[in-house]
């Protein structure tokens, strides 16, 4: 027996989702397809000449030494940001879990940054950070280390990292503050009574049961490293010195609108869209079914 | 197992005294019920013997050392919360073994004890399980459990029952009687309800607004209340009080409404109130009668029957055999026995005593 309410089927079910329908197709669907075209195909610089290549690009692309060291940038990059991120937000709303006066006023000004537009964030820090006339620089100077992202790469990575930082650690504060007080405190005065103390109640039972916040945060940290980070790295750095900021949806941009290589950046675009799609498939399959108490 | 002893326990939030100088001594292996209704302070009590509240003065006394700033860890207790308190991540065996792991004892020892408890509260299939495959009474006994296996001095429950539903609640009550039974170690046990308090209880601690009203046994606080508070708290539909002034020939009500009662000659010409528990009239014949009730309700109980009735402006119950059944508007002549009735100040609300 088919418990579900069935209604005959007319022409009001389709009007309903057209809409939807309507936006995905335009706003993704199309542009996907078009990527997904545009990288089997190779343009002059000017558009006059088009030539359909089968995989080519692709060909091309991992043969490409300066690609698989945007791999490597980008890595070093998303790891840093998303462990960085986490971790100093755990410590951070941890810490605010415990404070009782004043902690609205100190988890406001944790949460300020993030009103803060990410391209506006990486002028702050990059006008900071200036060797010339920067506040962080000269205070560098002072203790006698030489900064100047513009020329050494890491520092430039630095640079972006905490750029990326300052905007995440309080999207990934207020979660781990929102699930830590989402903890009954009879848990937390039982686990004392049982005789565990404040640093082995956090790791044996708060942190566990931060699980699913923390797998959450990993899948959205992950995916704005990967791919929130082209205004930041575009007003900061630029991808230099030397490619050595020059992440995977950074070139995309460059090989695509400034080196004119449209083929090769659509192809750029499609294995981003593999990795964003592989991203989901794990958040939904893997992650929301395992973790869970 | 030991003693554990209140001296002159105070606490304050800010400039609101919760608790207001609480003394009681609990022998070894005593089970102790505070009972009070709510905002009364018991749960904080609770919370300060267990050293989640810090004492603001006063002292707390474990076997024999003052507890006042030790950690909950080394007062030795175990404390059964009213939401249980199961650590959702962890199977039942775990939940059990996460004391005694932090507490380093070794695995073999672990495994014999939670064996022990499991068998004591028929929780042997259940052991891995997650809290959230248990039904309310099985995560009530898991959290039993779990202060079991650590073997404390005193055990504190933290009105454990109130979550379940009234059949589970009966059933737990005899087994955490049981329990006790068996394992003899001091208990301090706090609940709002009456019911729980009398059945459970060894020695009660009545409450009120932070004060203790009454401690002695369930039959001592049900026959010789000390205060109006506690005849009016505990008993079941509550104490009728008649407020009134006596004299030599009874008691005169503010209403103007005469007992003819024979108030004992020590507290002639006081401001009184006269206490007669609804269980204790009875049906009488008018010349005997001490007052007579004009019934207005009646709630059918099954063996027994309550009349609701106005004496004069006062509202009044009686609770009679099922036998009598007067219509509404009936008059009642009713009278109590002179043992059953309990004297007031009318100002203190302190127990007058008849001789």
């Amino acid at each position: 027996m088919e418990k579900r309410t069935q209604f005959p089927v007319g022409w009001l079910p389709y009007a309903l989702v057209a809409p939807q329908l309507a936006i995905t197709i335009v706003f993704f669907i199309w542009p996907a397809g078009q990527a997904l075209w545009q990288s089997l195909l190779v343009q002059d610089a000017f558009g006059i000449h088009t030539e359909f290549v089968w995989f080519e690009n692709f060909q091309v692309l991992f043969a490409d030494p300066t690609y698989l060291e945007s791999f490597r940038v980008t890595a070093v990059f998303a790891t840093l940001v998303t462990s960085l991120g986490l971790g100093s937000a755990l410590v951070l709303a941890a810490a605010c879990d415990h404070v009782i006066r004043g902690a609205r006023t100190y988890q406001t000004l944790i949460i300020w940054p993030y009103a803060v537009a990410p391209a506006i964030a990486a002028v702050l820090w990059t006008f900071m950070f200036n060797p010339t006339v920067g506040i962080l620089a000269y205070g560098l100077e002072q203790i006698g280390y030489h900064w100047n992202h513009q020329l050494n790469g890491g520092q430039a990575m630095a640079l972006i990292v905490i750029s990326g930082l300052f905007k995440l650690i309080p999207y990934d504060f207020l979660f781990f503050l929102a699930g830590l007080q989402s903890i009954p405190k009879s848990l937390i005065e039982a686990a004392a009574i049982d005789g565990a103390g404040p640093v082995k109640r956090f790791l044996t039972i708060s942190f566990p049961l931060l699980s699913p916040t923390s797998f959450f945060l990993l899948v959205v940290n992950l995916v704005y490293a990967f791919f929130d980070t082209f205004g930041i790295i575009d007003a900061a750095t630029q991808g230099g010195p030397f490619r050595s900021t020059t992440v995977l949806v950074y070139k995309v941009f460059q090989d695509g609108f400034k080196g004119l290589d449209l083929g090769g950046s659509a192809a750029q675009s499609v294995v981003l869209m593999a990795i964003v799609i592989s991203l989901t498939v794990v958040q939904f399959r893997y992650i929301e079914r395992k973790v869970q108490y | 197992m030991a003693k554990l002893q209140l001296r002159n326990v105070k606490k304050s939030f800010g400039n609101v005294e919760i608790i207001k100088g609480v003394s009681a001594d609990i022998a070894d292996g005593e089970f102790v019920v505070i009972v009070g209704p709510s905002g009364c302070g018991k749960s904080t009590l609770l919370r300060m013997i267990a050293g989640l509240e810090a004492i603001t003065s006063g002292e707390i006394l474990i076997g024999d050392r003052v507890v006042n700033n030790l950690e909950p860890k080394d007062r030795d207790i175990a404390m059964v919360f009213q939401n249980y308190a199961l650590y959702p991540h962890m199977s039942v065996r775990q939940n059990m073994a996460y004391g005694l792991k932090i507490r380093g004892l070794a695995k073999d020892d672990i495994e014999t004890r939670v064996q022990r408890a499991a068998k004591i509260l028929e929780l042997g299939d259940l052991l891995a399980r997650k809290p959230r495959e248990l039904s309310g009474g099985q995560r009530q006994r898991v959290a039993m459990g779990r202060a079991i296996v650590r073997e404390p001095s005193v055990f504190l429950f933290d009105e454990p029952l109130s979550n379940l539903d009234a059949k589970l609640r009966v059933q737990m009550r005899f087994e955490i009687q049981k329990l006790h039974h068996n394992l003899g170690t001091t208990s301090v046990y706090v609940t709002h309800d009456q019911v729980e308090a009398m059945t459970l209880a060894e020695r009660m601690v009545v409450m009120s607004a932070g004060i203790t009203e009454q401690i002695g046994s369930p039959a001592e606080v049900y026959q010789r209340p000390a205060t109006r508070f506690v005849a009016g708290f505990i008993g079941s539909p509550a104490m009728n009080f008649l407020p009134g002034r006596a004299d030599a020939t009874g008691l005169t009500l503010a209403d103007g409404g005469h007992l003819a009662v024979s108030v004992p000659a020590a507290l002639a010409g006081r401001e009184l109130v006269l206490g007669i528990r609804p269980e204790h009239l009875e049906v009488c014949a008018p010349q005997e009668a001490l007052f007579t009730l004009q019934t207005e309700m009646r709630e059918m109980l099954g063996a027994d029957i309550l009349i609701h009735g106005l004496f004069g402006k006062e509202l009044l119950v009686a609770r009679l055999s099922a036998a009598e059944h007067p219509a509404p508007g009936q008059a009642l002549p009713l009278r109590a026995l002179p043992d059953r009735l309990h004297w007031f100040d009318a100002a203190s609300g302190a127990r007058l005593e008849a001789a």
